[in-house]
């Protein structure tokens, strides 16, 4: 075991929280308690994953792997026993989570409202389930309690009691967030009933996780609050400033719900940090941000909300603060996968090299983990795997199908096995995804053809099937695909965007400029098209028609490394090399782990005469890419103006043993 | 009275138990829903109810004193209040799979996705817990029985189910209904479950 750094560590994850909505609470003294938590500890963006669905995130965070590394796939799963679908649970777990990796070394945690955390008991330390906030029936009376959301069974009896129902809130409870409530009609407008339903919820999961944090014993508390979320998809629309489509009645009525939402995390933060003292170590994190301005997107016709993927922003919060962490620092670059490692090292627990994050630079004083090759081994496995009927349902559908086609089984019914069917396809979609992200083209295109054999019509998996082919050298096969889409979409642009891709990767700029700049023209508003164009400009050395076209990539979208990236290239090729760093330096701000940007803030360092720094930058980029011939050429210069004979000779070496390098892709959609 | 069940995974020689216990002299639970086919030339002596027993085991009660087959993914929804003398046949995991792949290709249909080692390993893993869990249960008996030594010495298998039903089987006639020639898909002894 390595040096403890935490007495105990409270994780507490506020699903959807933005740093663009907190910003404005802290500097109006709203949200005192996370004030004082960040002077004391470090802040800084936390950058997701892809496809942006919670309960994959939610675990990916617990685990330290990707969705195809830890199993969880979505937001259902096939019930075992084919049935219908279920919210996952953690029968579908393929990797241990914190909690798990604690108990198997005789650590104490607990962990509420946590995704993919039913039923309890599976030798995971206390474990009050995510199904166990979620209020059924007309009041508490007729409120089941569920057993298996619960563990240990001698905490059952407290824990029925702590649950809070909407119906047991109070009118002045509601009117912090609605401070107009007293207009509404509840007759005809059913929001308040939402409002009162998460915010229950909320009030549930609050209850216990304050009284495991007080009245337990733990090394780890780990609580999940899905409300600003939750209140998020209801109710950021009415936040100022007004939306066209938001009548003024309703902007007046609700648009303090997110605010106070916020502002009530912080009363709730407040608690914990009453409970648990200066000596535990908090770590709040969320696991996506929310658009909360103009970038706001609005509800497509006919209905009230936008389709919720469209609301997510790519970064969520890091804050950590305790007594050996750095205080009153940012922490750069920084994903949802660093989480686990980070934790593992505080607590003095050997960081799994399959995990597929780092640990943090946020301690005072630099910190080496110990290593293992991983936590997945056959023993752990064994403990953590439930009784019979409790067994993967992925799994146990394949059986299924088996035994009803042999005729042994009768077949489920109709309804159900649609679900089930919609349940497999959404698999398919989200692990390509994954993959997708992993750069990883092989593995999602055999995913996408297995889904397109499901869903011949899906010309979103027909497009992101054409771009693997892209990847995979495939060309032909690729513009065969994106002709089926055009023919069935006309003017698409996203097929237009995919035609320009092709173009890109034959190297015939002009002709890929042409096609997106046709899907800029169907399509205005997409930030990755922007990028596109801008990625070509560059090819063809219209520089400031480049940096227009990234420019206005990010005002559709706000960051992005990869927009930072192309910006400051573009810059860069102008010999604008100050401003240049600065958009390298805020990709990286966004995603540490980029060789290719590492390696041109060392550029761009170098042309300002910055030479150790650019020296750093060079260095990290061949840490983290040994191949990048180019950062030893530069090496070779820059030592070279230093006087370092020696080692320009080492990377002349590098460099000489090296393959020559094609440019920089341009980027996937 | 126990009700009796001959289990296994599909094409682990539950059918070939059933005859047996037909030639024995015990009553069984069937009907003609699935008629004899070249899959199984003799017949499937199944009840159709059973394919359904998640939903509704109201037929159970007619079985006591007779033999039914009930495929093993579904022992887990026997009721309690009754009991069971579970007969459960094991074979090598290849052969069964072989053996239902044929099978599925004859009936033009599409089973699992997976491949046979995956689909392998979630058979043998569902098993395995099935056995775990009928091992707790106070209220049933099991007597495993290999298929390939039902095929190799018919006559001290049907002793050994006789003595483990209870019941004065014709050993002989149990014996006799055993056709090596119908053993097919066989892999050889290197090639275990």
């Amino acid at each position: 075991m390595g040096q403890r750094l935490a007495k105990r560590v409270l994780l507490l994850g506020w699903d959807g929280a933005d740093w663009q909505m907190i910003q404005p609470l802290l500097d109006a003294g709203h949200m005192p308690h996370l004030e004082r938590l960040i002077n004391r500890g470090v802040m800084g963006n936390l950058a997701t994953l892809k496809p942006i669905l919670s309960p994959m995130l939610w675990t990916s965070i617990a685990t330290g792997k990707r969705a195809d590394r830890h199993g969880i796939y979505g937001f259902i799963e096939p019930r075992a026993d084919g049935q219908g679908v279920r919210p996952v649970s953690c029968t579908s777990l393929k990797a241990q989570t914190l909690w798990s990796i604690l108990s198997g070394r005789e650590m104490r945690s607990a962990v509420v409202g946590w995704y993919a955390t039913h039923p309890a008991g599976r030798g995971a330390g206390t474990v009050v389930s995510n199904y166990f906030y979620h209020a059924q029936g007309e009041n508490f009376e007729r409120w089941a309690f569920d057993p298996a959301a619960v563990a240990p069974a001698s905490l059952h009896e407290v824990m029925q009691d702590l649950r809070a129902h909407p119906a047991d809130l109070s009118f002045e409870q509601i009117k912090f967030f609605i401070p107009e409530a007293g207009r509404i009609d509840q007759e005809k407008d059913r929001r308040l009933e939402t409002l009162a339903r998460y915010l229950a919820e909320c009030v549930t999961v609050h209850a216990a996780g304050t009284y495991l944090a007080e009245q337990t014993d733990w090394d780890l508390l780990a609580v999940y609050y899905d409300t600003i979320d939750r209140l998020g998809h209801e109710f950021m629309w009415y936040r100022a400033p007004k939306m066209a489509h938001v009548s003024d009645a309703d902007f007046e009525i609700y648009r303090h719900v997110l605010d106070r939402s916020y502002i009530y995390h912080d009363l709730m933060l407040g608690r914990y940090l009453q409970l648990t003292g200066p000596e535990t170590t908090v770590i709040i994190v969320s696991d996506h941000g929310f658009f909360s301005d103009h970038l706001r997107p609005t509800p497509r016709a006919g209905a009230n909300t936008p389709p919720p993927l469209m609301c997510h922003r790519p970064y969520g919060i890091f804050v950590a603060g305790g007594p050996s962490l750095k205080r009153d620092e940012l922490v750069f670059g920084a994903f949802l996968l660093d989480v686990a490692p980070t934790v593992l090292a505080l607590l003095g627990l050997p960081v799994a090299r399959d995990m597929e994050g780092r640990v943090l630079p946020i301690f005072a004083v630099p910190v080496e983990p110990e290593f293992i090759e991983t936590y997945e081994t056959a023993e752990n496995r064994e403990e953590t795997t439930g009784e019979t009927g409790d067994e993967d349902p992925w799994a146990a559908q394949e059986a299924l199908k088996q035994l009803v086609a042999l005729g042994y089984v009768e077949a489920p019914p109709e309804d159900a096995a649609k679900a089930v069917r919609m349940a497999e396809v959404q698999k398919l979609a989200n692990l390509a995804e994954v993959h997708l992200a992993k750069r990883e083209p092989g593995k999602a295109a055999a995913l996408l053809e297995e889904l397109l054999r499901r869903q011949p019509k899906n010309n979103q998996a027909k497009l992101q099937l054409a771009q693997c082919r892209l990847s995979l050298g495939k060309i032909e096969g690729c513009q065969t695909l994106v002709d089926e889409v055009f023919k069935d979409e006309p003017q698409s642009p996203w097929a237009l965007n995919v035609y320009g891709l092709i173009e890109f990767a034959r190297r015939n700029w002009t002709q890929a400029l042409e096609h997106f700049l046709k899907a800029a023209a169907a399509a205005p508003a997409l930030p990755q098209i922007q990028r596109q164009i801008g990625a070509t400009c560059l090819r063809l050395g219209k520089l400031a028609q480049a940096e227009a076209a990234y420019r206005k990539s990010l005002d559709l979208e706000g960051d992005n490394p990869l927009t930072y990236d192309g910006l400051g290239m573009a810059l860069y090729r102008q010999e604008k090399y100050a401003e240049a760093e600065e958009c390298f330096l805020r990709s990286l701000g966004c995603l540490y782990h980029q060789p290719l940007v590492q390696f041109h803030l060392g550029i761009a360092l170098a042309a300002q005469g910055k030479l150790t720094p650019a020296i750093q930058s060079l260095q990290r980029a061949l840490e983290f890419n040994p191949n990048l011939k180019e950062a030893h050429k530069v090496l070779i210069k820059v030592y070279r103006a230093q006087g370092h004979e020696a080692l320009a000779h080492y990377h002349k070496t590098k460099a000489q043993e090296l393959p020559d390098q094609e440019e920089a892709e341009a980027d996937e959609a | 009275m126990a009700i009796i069940l001959v289990s296994g995974l599909p094409r682990s020689g539950t059918s070939l138990m059933m005859q047996m216990l037909q030639a024995g002299g015990l009553d069984l639970l069937m009907d003609e829903h699935r008629p004899a086919d070249p899959d199984n030339p003799r017949g499937y002596y199944e009840y159709e109810p059973v394919k359904a027993l998640g939903r509704d085991n109201s037929w159970l009660p007619r079985v006591e004193g007779k033999a039914v087959k009930v495929v093993s993914a579904l022992l887990t929804y026997l009721p309690a209040g009754l009991n069971y003398q579970i007969i459960l046949m094991q074979r090598p995991m290849a052969e069964v799979l072989a053996s239902q792949k044929q099978m599925l290709q004859r009936l033009g249909r599409q089973g699992s996705t997976a491949d046979d080692q995956t689909l392998g390993k979630i058979f043998g893993r569902q098993l395995a817990e099935t056995e775990n869990w009928l091992a707790r249960q106070a209220h049933i008996t099991v007597l495993s029985v290999n298929y390939r030594d039902v095929l190799q010495d018919p006559e001290s298998s049907a002793s050994l189910v006789a003595r483990f039903i209870g019941l004065p089987l014709k050993i002989a006639e149990m014996a006799a209904v055993v056709d090596p020639t119908l053993y097919r898909q066989r892999q050889t002894q290197a090639n275990p479950r």
